[in-house]
């Protein structure tokens, strides 16, 4: 009985198989790593309308800035997805 | 069968041949000797012998073909795997120059509108008069800062 019970687990080992190919998703570029930085405020001292025009067009600038790394990371996302979906077909 | 692929092919072929003939060459040893008195006795036991050989190698043969399949699926899946990772890189390197290339002339146009700040509108006589006249005054000053600062509140909060 031991016999063959070894002998069919063997046996039934034969339906096994593993295949060997692991698919990683890619790392994000760096440049898309980058935190978006704080906002600038007005110093104290600065009261005058064209010390607040300057600290609008910063704030405007690191928004845009921000907003083109959001826009590239979404748009990196789709495409690896798409690319790492197809690789499975 | 997952140990075949540990074994040399050519080692495996051989055996599994050998017996898938040999068991051939059983039954028909098993069905001539009735013929002959002397080892007529060992006619069924050939017989089986040849019968489960026969279907031991057929059983072998099959598992032989089965890997070759799936070594097959897994060379198309490696080959499949390889060509997206290079596409993947092609794509990183895309999309991290155009992101880098946008934030500079991001960077550079408000850079520019500062400079014009500084060089031209800092010197027109309406905006001189205005600014002396009229400083900004402190509660506009203290909700413009708090608007620039709102995601620091936010932060607070989630803690």
């Amino acid at each position: 009985m031991k016999w063959l019970v070894s002998v069919a687990t063997i046996f039934l080992a034969g339906c096994t198989t593993v295949v060997p190919v692991k698919q990683t998703f890619p790392d994000v570029p760096t440049a898309l790593l980058d935190r978006c930085p704080q906002l600038v405020q007005l110093a104290p001292t600065e009261t005058a309308i064209t010390d607040l025009l300057r600290v609008v067009v910063k704030n405007y600038t690191t928004y845009y800035e921000c907003a083109v790394r959001h826009d590239g990371m979404v748009e990196w996302y789709h495409i690896q997805k798409e690319i790492f979906n197809g690789a499975n077909k | 069968m997952w140990f075949i692929q540990y074994l040399p092919d050519a080692m495996v072929a051989i055996v599994v041949w050998t017996i898938c003939l040999g068991g051939a060459a059983a039954w028909i040893v098993s069905k001539a000797v009735k013929w002959l008195p002397g080892v007529a006795a060992y006619k069924t036991p050939l017989e089986i012998i040849g019968i489960v050989a026969l279907l031991f190698g057929a059983y072998l043969q099959g598992g032989r073909a089965n890997e070759a399949v799936w070594q097959q699926r897994v060379q198309d899946l490696e080959a499949q795997v390889a060509a997206a990772q290079a596409k993947s890189a092609e794509k990183n390197v895309e999309i991290q120059t155009k992101v880098v290339e946008k934030t500079r002339v991001v960077r550079e146009k408000g850079q520019e509108i500062i400079k014009y700040v500084d060089r031209e509108i800092v010197k027109n006589n309406e905006v001189i008069k205005y600014v002396e006249r009229c400083p900004v005054p402190q509660p506009i000053i203290d909700a413009h800062n708090a608007a620039a600062a709102m995601n620091r509140a936010a932060a607070g909060e989630q803690k």
